[in-house]
């Protein structure tokens, strides 16, 4: 596949050129979304290096099982960042970590105000996505943040938040939805 | 946790989708997806709304090369199917023609893993054709069949595309199918009017180069589109389509139910 064809190729085509072990494709595909799944690992796990660890095993496991991303059930960034939280998750959730975390998340505090870039994502769309964010009540966003990019459990949330665990699982839940229904209607994140 | 309802499985999607639930759950969650497609979609549909919450940073300089080296590793020695000629056992003289006599002496000249550049070029193509067959094959499956057919349309209007049209040996019938190779070796097979095959039975796609016959994937058991890799470097002089046990073999003894060398 020629370079430009590379440039243009679908998700799909991409990861046949993936399982035909053409480096370039692979390329490609981190040149796409190496940066969101990297923000994302980095935001949960809060150590570049273990970050970096991340994106190299969610492209290495692309690299090596290709078949294993469907694109019928969605987009390839999708499928990568999922990976992606999966592994960090694990991490977070290892024993040794968690005192780690507590000190990090102090630190965090200390460094409030502190923004991730966003390099990757097309500013229009990190701008309807946010908001999407600030439409959902403060209790839903509030629980899909912390879930997501806090790598909490919905039961750890509901602590965090002082609120039933059904009503957190449903909280993030309909959330997703709202701003599904939100972003499709602006245009973004409608096809699939 | 089989006190959960399939509509608590579901409240549970929501939570899934952020890696948000208990190990137990995420368990009955997944057994669930399985043979529930409304939840497939809805799951879906809950990790790209996900997905646009990852703040994108830059990767950091020197990941991608550590990825890229890392790659770098041979394929795995020698799984190595130069398909010892069987599939034209029964004689038929358009696809190889090779006496038992020659296959041998040609597998011994091959064990000695290969003076001749031709050979060794052979060898680098079955293997790579070998281990990307299952792959390959896995991941046809998965592609949209309408994604295919794209592909395969704009390899058959590229005027440097090498087409071979594969017609039943027998003579009989109109069977018939269209092998299209584009110049990077990406190859295309569009079988229109195969009759579709018991789910224990596969149609498997064959080359021939030079007096060699390639396994060049297997294609399941109701083919239309598929798509196969050929070295770009080694011309393939005709194809072949078997019927096979699923899973395929790597030699086959079996009459082709197509054929087709290259005009």
């Amino acid at each position: 596949m020629s370079p430009d064809a590379l440039h243009d190729a679908s998700d799909a085509t991409l990861v046949i050129a993936i399982s035909r072990y053409e480096q370039r494709a692979l390329a490609e595909a981190y040149r796409r979304h190496a940066g969101a799944v990297y923000g994302l690992a980095r935001r949960l796990l809060g150590d570049p290096a273990l970050a970096e660890e991340i994106v190299q095993e969610v492209f290495l496991r692309l690299w090596n099982t290709p078949e294993k991303f469907d694109p019928e059930r969605g987009s390839l960034r999708s499928y990568l960042l999922a990976q992606c939280h999966g592994r960090s998750v694990d991490l977070l959730r290892a024993e040794t970590a968690r005192r780690q975390r507590e000190e990090r998340d102090a630190q965090r505090t200390a460094e409030a105000g502190y923004d991730v870039e966003h390099e990757v994502l097309d500013l229009t769309v990190a701008e309807r996505v946010r908001g999407a964010m600030e439409r959902l009540h403060a209790n839903e966003r509030r629980a899909i943040e912390l879930a997501y990019l806090g790598g909490h459990t919905y039961r750890e949330v509901a602590v965090i938040l002082g609120e039933p665990e059904g009503t957190v699982k449903s909280r993030i839940r309909a959330g997703l939805k709202k701003m599904r229904v939100d972003l499709v209607e602006a245009g973004v994140g409608g096809a699939r | 946790m089989s006190t959960y309802s399939v509509h608590e499985i579901e409240e549970l999607l929501g939570a899934y989708a952020l890696d948000a639930v208990e190990p137990d759950e995420r368990e009955l969650v997944e057994r669930h997806l399985l043979d529930c497609p409304r939840c497939r979609a809805e799951l879906a549909d809950h990790l790209e709304v996900a997905a646009m919450l990852a703040e994108g940073a830059p990767a950091p300089e020197g990941l991608w090369a550590r990825i890229a080296a890392s790659l770098e590793e041979p394929p795995p020695a020698l799984r190595l199917a130069v398909a010892p000629p069987g599939l034209a056992s029964s004689g038929d003289a358009a696809v190889v023609d090779l006496g038992a006599e020659r296959s041998r002496r040609r597998a011994s000249r091959l064990a000695l893993a290969l003076a001749g550049v031709a050979a060794a070029v052979i060898v680098v193509l079955g293997v790579v054709v070998v281990r990307q067959e299952t792959r390959i094959d896995d991941l046809t499956k998965e592609i949209a069949s309408s994604d295919l057919s794209d592909a395969a349309g704009a390899a058959m209007g590229d005027p440097a595309t090498v087409k071979t049209v594969l017609t039943d040996p027998s003579g009989e019938g109109d069977l018939t199918a269209t092998a299209a190779v584009t110049p990077d070796g990406t190859g295309y097979l569009m079988t229109p009017n195969l009759p579709p095959l018991p789910e224990d039975r596969t149609y498997q796609l064959w080359g021939i180069v030079g007096d060699r016959v390639i396994s060049l994937g297997v294609l399941g058991n109701e083919p239309s589109v598929s798509v196969f890799q050929v070295d770009p470097a080694v011309g393939v002089d005709g194809f072949a389509v078997t019927e096979e046990i699923a899973g395929g073999v790597v030699s086959s003894q079996n009459d082709p139910t197509l054929v087709g060398t290259r005009s």
